[in-house]
């Protein structure tokens, strides 16, 4: 084996580094949204490296495959060296990938305790999911606001939607409690997502950080409209905040 | 490609049984069999018909997310198609094509006549026949069938829906389970008790230690499916209140019980194929297994990790302790990884022909490995708060179910299915369905990697058309009708080669294991005369017997 090895290390290591060159140059989430939220930057950080791990193995992988299949392919009806194994070698990739889930572990244990962590909160709001649609309260407001109902594909800035308003860079308490069957509060731009289940009592905190208007979904499938139950976050400064408040009330929204 | 198809030059075994004439049977004489091949034939070719269903049930799936919008369907028969794909691929395509495999090959890997309950064997098939027929009668009643996703989680399935096909639901899958928990039964006591003489444990085939894991997994985590089945009916037609927050009962209770069963589930339907894997690289390579004792501790490792892993489904839920579940998860990747490691050992340095059952075994490799790395990071929570109920979820298991199931079936169907009939499938339409299959996979299910981690949510009949996943809904759709070409070539590539019935003879590849040491396809109660067994491979030390042992470095 270690023969083999040394046969083809300069190979391997000029695709793993032309590999890494390639996703170091620029800035790159491979595909994952941009964080509107603070705590979304370390679920980047641990998206990225969790990437990074899985590109470097697949290479190393695919490569010691595609190796063996070129090279060792049938030339001659010669009995190759009948091999059984290597105990050095199963051990070497026993403790490898071992090491690397542990540390992924390590990591993403540090990234959720940090999510899921409450602290003191500047806006709550109690969410209810029904069959199929939301209800958005604002306790310390009075302020109520329900969804209308939904044709599909309604786009994200469709008055149908039920919107949530947030003030930007206040740490914002979400409440979530299930009217009838299970629903999932998931905001894309916020990058968690949390269940409502009749019968338990989740709590999301956020701190949204990039004003703009983001897309919700329902992400537990909840019957018929499920793909209708969609709603609108709109992230704002603290002056539009209090003035949409304002509307609100004086709408009589309460 | 210079190899004959049906005759390989290190062909030398000599005649152990000698071959006789086939005697037609009916359907009929099938379906009242107690002979495990017949009986496993039934399984194989029922699994394909539901396979063709479950499939056709994905296309309409495809076609109505081609474009945002509801162009085809409405939500209700949108939520059946994924409901009723779902639960036929898992329990109706996945589940009787291992055990219809397990029925035809281990006993002939082990030396053995028949089952150790040939009759107890007939009434498993007869209980997943009837329990796939009970299911599927959902489509008869004026509601159509089940619609509450695969999972069936509570509320949703107990008080917000009615309607019998949701009943027949559940009672399919509880008939079906009985018969599967009873096949483990039999497929247990069959390995212990009736392998030859001289195949101890520590020669049996791969696939056959991968049958008797799998089989106590089957053992251990079927009652509960059924027991929790059960609750839910009581739930729906008599009044309890098991799964009811609102009476004291707990919806997160049916999960527990549901993913109990369901993540070991996972195991029991992807060990035995990692057990095909691992049959066919060897013999393709012409080396041994390499780390024979590391294959089956991994084994052994991953189905006891399998069932401390559940609620990794559940990390949103908010009612589970995350970290534990989380590092059992993590865990399951290390002896997951040795597999691959190892199977890439065994092609190392081998002499590699690339026949029809290796190239879907190549295409398995690659597949696998890439559902493989997205796994540890839905072990994640913190990742998975994000991705799970996303696309993301669905492209992860489908890479490594699909890839891991689906490839291993068909890599396993060109290499056994000469041995179950005694002639060969077409090699030219057999490499050309692994390469287009392979190709519309990976077109269907790479872009939803994307669609997810964008967040669209799976089990949604529409989407909106300013969430930038519009083109990757496009790509997957026409990877989907390229998959439902490979399917069909498959289909002609059956009554082509049924017609040109090529001879296969007893070992047309150059096997290892017993079963290519008796005739295709073997005589009832399976050898007249069983070969020495001195190894693991029994057929290779009849074709080399100057080789005295192999060799093992470090």
């Amino acid at each position: 084996m270690s023969m083999g090895i040394k046969k083809f290390q300069k190979p391997l290591v000029a695709t793993l580094a032309a590999s890494s060159l390639l996703l170091t140059g620029c800035e790159q989430r491979f595909g994952l949204p941009e964080a509107a939220t603070e705590q979304g930057k370390s679920v980047t950080d641990l998206w990225l490296f969790c990437m990074y791990t899985a590109i470097a193995l697949g290479t190393l992988v695919f490569f010691l495959l595609f190796y063996s299949l070129i090279r060792h392919r049938r030339r001659n009806n010669d009995l190759p060296k009948q091999n059984e194994g290597n105990t050095k070698l199963e051990a070497f990739y026993t403790f490898i990938p071992f090491v690397l889930v542990a540390i992924l572990f390590g990591f993403g244990l540090k990234v959720q305790i940090e999510q899921t962590e409450l602290a003191k909160d500047d806006v709550r709001i109690n969410v209810t999911g029904f069959q199929w649609n939301w209800r958005f309260q604002y306790p310390d407001n009075g302020v109520t606001v329900v969804g209308g109902p939904q044709q599909a594909g309604d786009p994200t800035e469709s008055p149908n939607l039920a919107e949530i308003v947030l003030p930007v860079n206040k740490r914002a308490r979400f409440d979530l409690v299930a009217a009838d069957v299970n629903h999932s509060f998931f905001v894309p731009g916020f990058l968690t997502k949390r269940d409502l289940i009749p019968g338990i009592r989740n709590v999301i905190e956020v701190t949204p950080n990039k004003p703009g208007t983001y897309v919700g979904h329902c992400a537990e499938f909840c019957g018929l409209n499920h793909s209708q139950m969609n709603f609108r976050v709109r992230v704002v400064e603290q002056n539009e905040y209090d003035a949409w408040i304002e509307s609100k009330k004086s709408q009589g929204q309460v | 490609m210079t190899e004959p198809q049906h005759a390989h030059s290190d062909n030398v075994v000599a005649d152990v049984a000698t071959p006789r004439p086939l005697k037609r049977n009916s359907v009929v004489d099938y379906l009242v069999s107690t002979d495990h091949k017949q009986i496993g034939m039934v399984y194989i070719v029922s699994a394909f018909v539901f396979l063709l269903f479950g499939g056709l049930l994905a296309m309409g799936i495809r076609t109505e997310l081609a474009e945002p919008g509801l162009q085809f369907f409405g939500n209700e028969t949108y939520n059946q198609l994924f409901t009723m794909h779902g639960t036929i691929m898992v329990f109706f395509f996945a589940m009787p094509m291992l055990t219809g495999y397990a029925n035809v090959i281990f006993p002939l890997q082990i030396g053995a006549p028949d089952m150790a309950f040939p009759r107890l064997n007939a009434l498993s098939l007869w209980l997943f026949l009837g329990g796939g027929l009970v299911m599927l009668a959902g489509y008869v009643t004026s509601e159509g069938p089940a619609s509450f996703g695969w999972t069936g989680y509570a509320p949703l399935s107990t008080e917000y829906t009615g309607g019998t096909g949701g009943d027949l639901w559940m009672l399919g899958l509880a008939v079906s389970g009985v018969g599967t928990l009873l096949s483990g039964v039999n497929f247990i006591t069959t390995i212990i008790c009736l392998r030859a003489p001289g195949m101890t444990m520590f020669r049996m085939p791969i696939f056959t230690w991968n049958i008797l894991v799998t089989s106590f997994l089957i053992v251990i985590v079927f009652p509960p499916l059924t027991a929790a089945l059960a609750m839910m009916l009581l739930d729906r037609r008599l009044g309890t209140h098991f799964y009811d927050a609102t009476a004291g009962g707990s919806p997160i209770l049916w999960q527990h019980l549901f993913w109990f069963f369901g993540h070991p589930e996972v195991y029991i339907l992807i060990l035995p194929f990692f057990g095909v894997v691992t049959e066919i690289i060897p013999v393709f390579s012409r080396k041994p297994v390499f780390g024979y004792k590391a294959f089956v501790f991994a084994t052994l490792a991953i189905a006891a990790y399998s069932i401390t892993v559940w609620a990794h489904h559940m990390y949103s839920t908010g009612g589970i302790v995350i970290a534990y579940f989380s590092a059992t998860t993590l865990l399951i990747a290390v002896p997951t990884g040795v597999k691959v490691f190892n199977w890439i050992a065994t092609m190392w340095r081998g002499s590699i022909s690339l026949q029809t059952p290796m190239l879907f075994v190549v295409g398995f490799l690659i597949t696998f490995l890439m559902g493989g790395l997205t796994g540890p990071m839905l072990a994640v929570a913190a990742l998975d708060f994000h991705l799970t109920d996303t696309y993301f979820v669905v492209a992860h298991f489908h890479y490594v179910m699909v890839g891991g199931i689906f490839f291993a079936v068909f890599a396993g169907f060109y290499f056994w299915w000469p041995k179950m009939t005694g002639w060969m499938m077409n090699e030219t339409l057999g490499k050309w369905q692994a390469v287009i299959l392979f190709i519309g996979f990976n077109m269907t299910f790479f872009p939803q990697h994307l669609a997810g981690l964008r967040g669209m949510p799976r089990r949604y009949a529409d989407y909106q058309a300013d969430q930038g996943v519009n083109w990757l809904n496009m790509v997957s759709t026409i990877g989907a009708f390229v998959t439902l070409i490979a399917m069909l070539l498959f289909v002609v590539n059956l009554v082509v080669s049924r017609k040109q019935r090529v001879p296969a003879g007893n070992d047309p590849w150059g096997g290892n294991s017993l079963e290519w040491t008796t005739t295709s396809p073997a005589p009832h109660h399976n050898f007249d005369r069983l070969p020495p067994i001195r190894s693991e491979r029994p057929a290779f030390d009849l074709r080399h017997p100057e080789l005295h042992h192999t060799t093992r470095e470090g």
